[in-house]
């Protein structure tokens, strides 16, 4: 077989699958970046098991991760909790939005943005669906998931080997062979690795298994190369000669309580070798016989992330710098710049009407629809508190009358034309551009922190002009706007811009050249 | 399991072990990538001191540090500049690094010394885009008026939705933009050649055959008449031309459009590769082997490099494609040539599928100094080619017209998506006259075909030493006759 040996002995310690009620196993979940959501959505455990369960936050965001009770009525993915959590009110926060109630079995606390914590959870005895949920308000409706407590079969109670070494085309007769070596296995798991053979050598395998209760049971088999299995001496799955282990081959058998003889041969000639056996039964789901577990077998159900598109290539500011994003953004002309700031604020410049098309909270751009395929379509930012400041259109425009219409858009060769941009010591951009005979250097500034609910923007731009260039007009907002004692407030968002007055629904900033020269600084908060 | 065909594979390969193969004269290293950065190389480009740097499709700038020393492992990866918009262009002029973006050219500038550039300034941007992804721009070098060249995918295979979408545009050293050629379809890279004429390659398509190398003769038509709309925003090269007549041939329309200006060599689809990409020309003086002043045009899709030797007949360029190197790990788009005969070649496989099979590569090809037998070039004659060797050929076997065989055909032009081969013909090889220094044969051939390509095999001929031609399959795309 080519299959990477390595890889496949490693699969199951990946995928974290409980081998045994009895191991301790380590299950990862992260809050991917802008998202809201966790990265699994099933997790599988054996009940009475301990699983160690690490919690990565890798949003801008504080999260926690709570799993409960079900209801005994109904599934409620854990929202009731989590409304029991919103109503804590003020003191929330204190109590890491964990409510004093009898369906918490487990919870972290409040994780902060790119941190994590582990915590050992002891799995319910009872099986069952038990939901998890993060219960930071508003969260829960999106941030939920569930551990499924599935019943693993017994292993066997004693397990024997005789090693025989010999070049075999088929499954040799044993009999007439004399073992190279024989005794038990502890674990009481089948295993091929007994004395680091890889070739030319053979398997018998005895033991006893313990049957819970009269019913049906199903065997699972895949071997590379040959093998047979046999119960109470009656040979009940044979697939001998050389082929590969990727068939897992089943069969029906009904079985009595009680203790039963197992017999499983099995031989490798050359090249890979895997040997996998398991079983099913009414009160349990396939679990494993062999230490190795076939890549397509999963006991119960696998941990699972909820769906494909979860793993975007997100992109993020590093190193206190700020990233820079130029593709096709959502109400954006297709030159569009995003610019990510490393204190989670974002912005779209769209570099053919010269203004900004978007603010944006949180994480930054999913750059997987560009740099997948071919790259069609326009991303949307990945983050939340989405603003539009204007409707698309200039930013700058001259005006040639107080009551003339704003342009909805400007050719960009007569009259705007786009310098590029220069970067400062932490990678922030200074756009460059030209209207008319002005020339005009913006930027902004990212300002404020989430914790203290004050992000901002300060916006500057620098105008250099002939002296009697006539006056031009920058749209500051345009929308809903009131104005307030420190400036307007719009939708979503507050606009301070001294000297800025309302026309109707835009608050217009006039720029006069009597020196050549002008400046305008506006800040721009995010209010709720 | 047993491992039965390894075995035989390693049998066959051990039977031909004696037969050179093209990595004995020129083989393939990878840059190493310990970081696993994605490399998915839009464009390559070096600087008279030395540099090199790559440009990504995900609009990422590498320099590339070490980048000819002799051992390979000493290259390294350094992050130039970032968050650019689909490169697919690189060049250098004094301090500045100048990047063809799907957007705009831009000169990036390292101002401050710390090895990351700080200015990204807007060179020319004065053509549209609409968000089509098929919108392509490709960058030259800077030729020798200091202009640097950028062609202009259609919006999609057809049409042309916005400003210049299928023409070439030239940016002058003053910043102004020139339309230049219209009539292009899906550019895939462009560069000169030794006299410092443009050159493009053309995707199969509409209007389009087979894939090709072209002429960016200025004022000229390239033969895809979706963009020729945008004639209403420029004088620059005269009128629109009138639209060609569908499924027709190149030699008929090339009588009723007087600026339709016929493929200098036809890359035939699915024989030498089926996506070309990037052009380089060889002006090493023999440092990279024995193809001074010819061209090497990179192939996306199968991965390989095909050299291509023109020659200008009766005003037109016109020459021979011959297989050069295959086996890059990735579809290459972009290449470099250092003076001192380093090759580097770069591509990705998003998108369209590479033979390559790995998603990006960046890679360095040196010449080992050994001498392939290969034909170095193919002349047209009126009654015939001449074919020049790198090495002294065995008389007898080149001599004899049975070493020898041709096919000839055209593609259909057409609207429609691409082209079959029509018009095929096999014209007969009557004699094959070895020249007094072996160097080179002059075969005499009828009929010749004006706008046919003349493939020609040779798999008789054989080297002083008995080999045989490294590569044997030539294709001649013969625009015009000599003397004709």
């Amino acid at each position: 077989m080519s299959l990477s040996r390595l890889s496949l002995f490693l699969f199951p310690a990946l995928l974290g699958l409980p081998l045994h009620a009895e191991d301790l196993r380590t299950v990862t979940i992260r809050t991917p970046a802008g998202q809201m959501k966790y990265d699994l959505s099933v997790i599988t455990a054996a009940p009475g098991s301990q699983l160690k369960l690490v919690f990565e936050n890798l949003d801008e965001m504080p999260h926690n991760f709570v799993l409960c009770r079900p209801l005994p009525d109904k599934a409620d993915k854990g929202l009731e909790l989590a409304q029991l959590a919103w109503q804590l009110g003020a003191v929330g926060m204190e109590k890491a939005w964990i409510p004093d109630s009898p369906r918490v079995l487990a919870h972290t606390g409040m994780v902060a943005p790119h941190q994590q914590e582990s915590l050992v959870i002891k799995v319910p005895d009872q099986p069952g669906s038990y939901p998890y949920v993060c219960t930071f308000p508003g969260h829960a409706m999106a941030m939920n998931g569930e551990l499924r407590v599935v019943q693993q079969g017994p292993r066997f109670t004693a397990l024997d080997y005789q090693l025989f070494l010999g070049d075999w085309q088929a499954l040799p007769d044993f009999a007439a062979l004399t073992p190279h070596r024989r005794g038990p296995i502890p674990d009481r798991l089948l295993t091929i690795e007994l004395e680091g053979l890889t070739q030319h050598f053979a398997l018998r395998y005895d033991a006893t298994l313990e049957v819970p209760a009269d019913g049906e049971y199903t065997f699972f088999l895949a071997s590379d190369d040959g093998s047979a299995l046999s119960i109470d001496g009656q040979s009940l799955i044979k697939h001998d000669g050389i082929h590969p282990a990727s068939e897992v081959r089943s069969q029906k058998v009904a079985l009595k309580a009680g203790t039963h003889p197992v017999r499983l041969d099995y031989f490798e000639s050359t090249g890979e070798e895997q040997l996998y056996l398991a079983w099913s039964g009414p009160s349990f789901s396939e679990t494993p016989l062999s230490r190795w577990v076939h890549p397509s077998r999963v006991p119960g159900a696998q941990d699972k992330a909820p769906q494909d598109d979860f793993t975007g290539i997100p992109l993020a500011p590093a190193n206190g710098e700020a990233i820079i994003y130029r593709n096709f953004i959502t109400e954006t002309s297709p030159r569009g710049i995003a610019v990510g700031y490393p204190n989670g604020v974002n912005l779209c410049f769209d570099a053919d009407q010269m203004a900004p098309s978007l603010f944006w909270q949180g994480a930054f751009m999913d750059a997987k629809r560009h740099w997948t395929g071919r790259g069609e379509g326009a991303q949307p930012p990945l983050g939340y508190n989405v603003l539009h400041i204007a409707p698309p259109g200039p930013a700058l425009a001259f005006l040639p009358d107080p009551a003339a219409p704003w342009p909805a858009k400007t050719a960009r060769a007569a009259a705007l034309h786009f310098k590029g941009y220069h970067l400062d010591a932490k990678r922030f951009p200074t756009f460059r551009y030209q209207i008319g005979p002005v020339a005009v250097e913006e930027s902004y500034q990212p300002e404020g922190t989430a914790a203290q609910n004050n992000l901002h923007f300060t916006r500057t731009l620098r105008c250099q002009a002939p002296a009697g260039t006539p006056t031009l007009h920058l749209r500051a907002a345009a929308g809903s706007l009131r104005p307030d004692p420190t400036g307007w407030a719009g939708p979503g968002f507050h606009v301070a811009a001294p000297s800025a007055f309302l026309r109707g629904e835009e608050l217009l900033l006039p720029l006069a050249f009597p020196q050549g020269s002008a400046t305008a600084t506006l800040t721009y908060h995010w209010t709720p | 399991m047993r491992f039965l065909l390894p075995s035989l594979l390693f049998a066959a390969a051990a039977a031909h072990a004696a037969d050179p193969t093209e990595s004995d004269y020129y083989p393939i290293q990878n840059i190493p990538n310990p970081a696993n950065l994605v490399l998915e190389t839009g464009a390559i480009t070096h600087t008279p001191d030395g540099r090199v740097f790559a440009a990504t499709r995900r609009g990422d700038v590498f320099q590339i540090l070490n980048p000819l020393a002799p051992d390979i492992a000493q290259a390294k990866l350094s992050l130039f500049a970032s968050g650019l918009h689909e490169c697919l262009g690189l060049a250098w002029k004094k301090d500045s690094l100048y990047v063809t973006q799907r957007p705009e050219v831009t000169r990036l500038v390292d101002e401050d010394g710390d090895g990351r550039a700080d200015l990204f300034e807007t060179v020319s941007d004065a053509w549209g885009i609409s968000g089509d992804y098929h919108e392509y721009a490709f960058g030259s070098e800077f030729d020798r008026d200091g202009n640097l060249w950028v062609a202009l995918c259609l919006t999609g295979s057809f049409g042309s939705s916005v400003d210049y979408r299928g023409w070439a545009l030239r940016v002058t050293p003053e910043g102004k933009t020139l339309p230049t050629v219209c009539g292009v379809r899906s550019p895939g890279g462009i560069g000169f050649n030794a006299v410092g004429d443009a050159f493009y390659t053309d995707n199969q398509g509409p209007w389009n055959g087979s894939s090709s190398l072209k002429w960016l003769k200025p004022g000229s038509f390239a033969g895809h008449p979706g963009g020729n709309d945008w004639f209403k925003l420029t004088q620059e090269i005269g009128p629109r031309p009138p639209d060609p007549h569908d499924n027709s041939r190149m030699v008929t329309e090339r009588q009723r459009v007087p600026t339709l200006v016929p493929p200098a060599a036809m890359l035939p689809h699915a024989r030498v590769g089926q996506s070309p990409t990037a052009i380089e020309c060889d002006t090493t003086r023999g440092k990279f082997g024995p193809f001074h002043n010819q061209l090497f045009v990179s192939d996306q899709c199968y991965s390989n490099i095909t050299r291509v030797s023109l020659e200008m007949v009766n005003g037109v360029y016109q020459g021979v494609a011959i297989p050069f190197l295959e086996n890059f790990t990735s579809g290459i788009i972009g290449m470099t040539l250092t003076p001192d005969g380093h090759l580097f070649a770069g591509g990705s496989d998003r998108g369209w599928g590479s033979r390559g099979g790995k998603p990006y590569n960046l890679d360095r090809v040196a010449w080992t100094g050994k001498t392939p037998f290969e034909i170095l070039d193919m002349k047209a004659a009126p009654d015939g080619f001449t074919l020049h060797f790198t090495a002294p050929v065995n008389p007898a076997a080149a001599s004899n017209p049975a070493s020898y065989a041709m096919e000839a055909w055209t593609w259909a032009y057409r609207a429609e998506y691409g082209g079959p081969e029509v018009d095929q013909l096999r014209p007969a090889i009557t004699a094959a006259q070895v020249s007094p220094d072996r160097l080179s044969v002059k075969l005499r051939v009828a009929p010749l075909t004006k706008g046919h390509v003349h493939y020609l095999k040779s798999p008789g001929v054989l080297s002083g030493d008995g080999l045989h031609l490294l590569h044997q399959d030539a294709y001649y795309t013969l625009n015009e006759i000599p003397g004709a």
